[in-house]
């Protein structure tokens, strides 16, 4: 029964997820769910600003207790001068309303920006960010001058933990017309998988027995 | 033909406007400072254009960097030259009279200056709505650099008043003081650059004479006092001229002696009226007081010491401008004076007005006196008064030359015994550049003109007034 549920949580997580792509954001050519698959998006789409915001449950935090981790990747035919906005991508985390919302890295042509910590923020009181460059690189930003991808791992402060969340994939197009492309996802634990895993089946077993029951 | 004549005007139009440093005011905290604008070289990168959802605006890394080849000095403003779709503007910036924002990042700014390759440290900028996309194009503010360097324009003297070819003037200050040789007419111009503090001028058969850079102000181009050069005097103690070394304005030097001196016998000083004994000190290029003289002192005071050096009675200038009574040791300070020229009138004696025709140069050499009140006030000592002396001679033989005319820049000081309260005096030398004999020459007039402007350019001036004349 205990295990039902944990699963029933698990799928619940993912449908919220793909819910939120493309209900009133831009999300344009962009795909993926952006949860345990990335999300792309690239200057294709005219439009300034590609987004998703990815409602995270609070089985999140439970399954991973104070720890969300991201994969974000970045490929750009810009070369970097003085006096330009180059097309980026940014990770935000908020509460599951919005508030208190926190930029956590940018990528752009100048590379992976992770921002400060700021006094009195979401991560503040015990929170931080670590990152470590990833050699998986998607084959769409492979071919490109500029590209690069990280692990970004957010240790969440005891406030956050066990509550719903929400982040955001913020894809900037500076409109010049050079191509950029980005990806970005949260990276459900191995644990976290498993449980999609058993979600799935459990639910491929309840479906194959309601339709196996039809006369 | 004509194409390619357009081309070239083309080109060389081009050439000319960038040549050209953009400046702009910006007022910055409660003065107004004029910059230039930096090479595009330097100037600023946005790092991580980013929405901030938490503010509902854009974000972005601001890094300043100096990729140009020259410092950029302090202070140093970021302007946006366009910045469009910020609304509701960028915090911290101020607005300049374009109406176009800008920041002051002087406080960021290490040593106030930064050089070529260095990087500020980073800072954020939020602007706009974080929806729209901004347009924004930065410029870098910085004081010009290519100001060049002050130019002092002065003339060398010999010690009866003549210009003097040869005079070497060296730099005070740099390391490696640069040397540079009077020219035709004794003229020298000299560059005030950076370091430079004055000049020492020297030649054969010629004592020391020295000039302050301080005295160029902010002016591009200054004439300074003439330099007439002391003659080399093997005496212990012999007498110094005044205008050989710079005296602070609102002092008037009445004894100037030379050597290791064992008495001064000051002239009467009159009652209201600091007076100081002070001696040059070449190191701090300044006047350092040794004693106050009392006013009415009749007794000389004795002084001595183990070196020859230059020492004066200084006295200061009548209220209601008169400088501080220094202390003993400390280096004797100025006023700040200035003289409203049209204020000005200029009045000269010359003495004697008449001498025989002589080839000896001490035999036809006369004092002229050229005073100058103001009807404004009192002036100040140290004021300088541009004169253009002019000769003429009428030989027996019939024939007239006349010379061409030299200019000389005086200094002019309050006389504590001068009758006429408020004025300044300057005397000088006089004597005809030719040394003829009676059987040659039946009349030489040597003319002095008081100039009514402080040269700027040396060769600009209108008469005030004729000053006076002699025969010879």
């Amino acid at each position: 029964m205990g295990r039902r549920v944990q699963a029933s949580k698990v799928n619940l997580g993912l449908v919220t997820a793909g819910l939120t792509l493309g209900s009133g954001l831009d999300a344009g050519a962009a795909t993926g769910s952006g949860f345990g698959t990335a999300w792309l998006a690239d200057t294709s789409v005219p439009s300034t600003l590609q987004s998703i915001g990815i409602p995270l449950g609070p089985e999140v935090s439970e399954v991973v207790p104070g720890r969300l981790r991201y994969q974000i990747g970045f490929g750009t035919f810009e070369v970097s001068s003085t006096g330009f906005l180059y097309d980026s991508l940014t990770l935000s985390l908020a509460r599951a309303d919005g508030t208190g919302s926190v930029i956590l890295a940018t990528a752009d042509v100048f590379g992976l920006t992770v921002a400060p910590l700021q006094p009195g923020g979401l991560l503040s009181g015990g929170g931080g960010i670590a990152v470590a460059e990833i050699s998986a690189i998607l084959p769409e930003l492979a071919s490109m001058p500029t590209a690069f991808a990280y692990n970004v791992d957010v240790e969440l402060p005891p406030s956050l933990r066990n509550i719903p969340l929400l982040t955001t994939f913020d894809f900037f197009n500076n409109g010049d017309l050079v191509p950029s492309r980005g990806f970005a996802s949260v990276v459900p634990e191995p644990s976290e998988w498993a449980l999609l895993v058993t979600g799935l089946a459990v639910l491929a077993g309840v479906g194959k027995r309601r339709g196996g029951s039809r006369p | 033909m004509i194409r390619w004549l357009g081309i070239g005007w083309g080109l060389l139009l081009a050439g000319v406007l960038s040549g050209v440093a953009q400046t702009r005011l910006f007022v910055l905290g409660t003065e107004t400072v004029q910059l230039e604008r930096a090479e595009p070289q330097a100037s600023a990168y946005f790092r991580a254009f980013r929405p901030n959802r938490s503010t509902g605006r854009w974000e972005v890394d601001v890094i300043v960097t100096n990729g140009s080849t020259r410092t950029l000095h302090s202070p140093l403003v970021l302007r946006f030259e366009v910045a469009r779709q910020i609304a509701s503007g960028i915090p911290g910036a101020r607005v300049d009279g374009e109406g176009q924002p800008f920041l002051n990042l002087t406080p960021l700014l290490l040593d106030g200056a930064l050089s070529p390759g260095e990087t500020l440290r980073t800072f954020t900028l939020s602007l706009g709505d974080g929806v729209t996309r901004p347009e924004l194009v930065p410029a870098l503010y910085a004081l010009p650099s290519e100001r060049p360097a002050p130019l002092a324009v002065v003339r060398t003297l010999t010690p009866d008043g003549l210009p003097r070819e040869g005079v070497v003037a060296e730099e005070i200050g740099p390391v490696a003081p640069r040397r540079f040789a009077s020219g035709r007419g004794g003229w020298l111009t000299l560059a005030a650059t950076n370091g430079v503090q004055g000049w020492r001028f020297q030649g054969e058969g010629f004592d020391l004479a020295v000039r302050l850079a301080a005295e160029l102000g902010s002016a591009p181009v200054v004439e300074l006092a003439s330099v007439r050069l002391p003659a080399t005097n093997a005496e212990p103690v012999s007498p110094w001229p005044a205008d050989a070394l710079p005296v602070p304005t609102g002092w008037s030097p009445v004894w100037l002696r030379r050597g290791t001196v064992g008495a001064v016998a000051p002239p009467l000083v009159p009652l209201g009226r600091t007076a100081v004994v002070a001696r040059w000190e070449d190191s701090a290029l300044g006047w350092r007081a040794v004693r106050t003289v009392p006013a009415d002192n009749a007794q000389p005071i004795s002084l001595e010491f183990a070196t020859a050096g230059v020492l004066a009675v200084l006295v200061a200038d009548q209220a209601p401008i008169t400088p501080a009574p220094p202390a003993d040791g400390a280096l004797l300070g100025g006023v700040l004076a200035v003289a409203d020229r049209e204020s000005l009138r200029a009045t000269g004696r010359v003495n004697p007005t008449t001498v025989s025709a002589s080839r000896e140069a001490s035999r036809v050499t006369a004092t002229a006196t050229v005073e100058i009140t103001s009807i404004a006030g009192p002036l100040s000592s140290g004021l300088k008064i541009p004169v253009q002396i002019t000769e003429e001679y009428r030989l027996r033989d019939g024939s007239r030359r006349l010379l061409p005319g030299y200019t000389a820049n005086l200094v002019a000081f309050q006389s504590p015994t001068n009758a006429v309260s408020g004025a300044v005096l300057s005397e000088f030398p006089l004597r005809p550049f030719q040394l003829l004999a009676g059987e040659e020459l039946s009349e030489a007039v040597v003319r002095v003109e008081v100039l009514d402007h402080i040269i700027v350019t040396p060769f600009r001036h209108s008469s005030l007034r004729e000053l006076g004349f002699f025969h010879q």
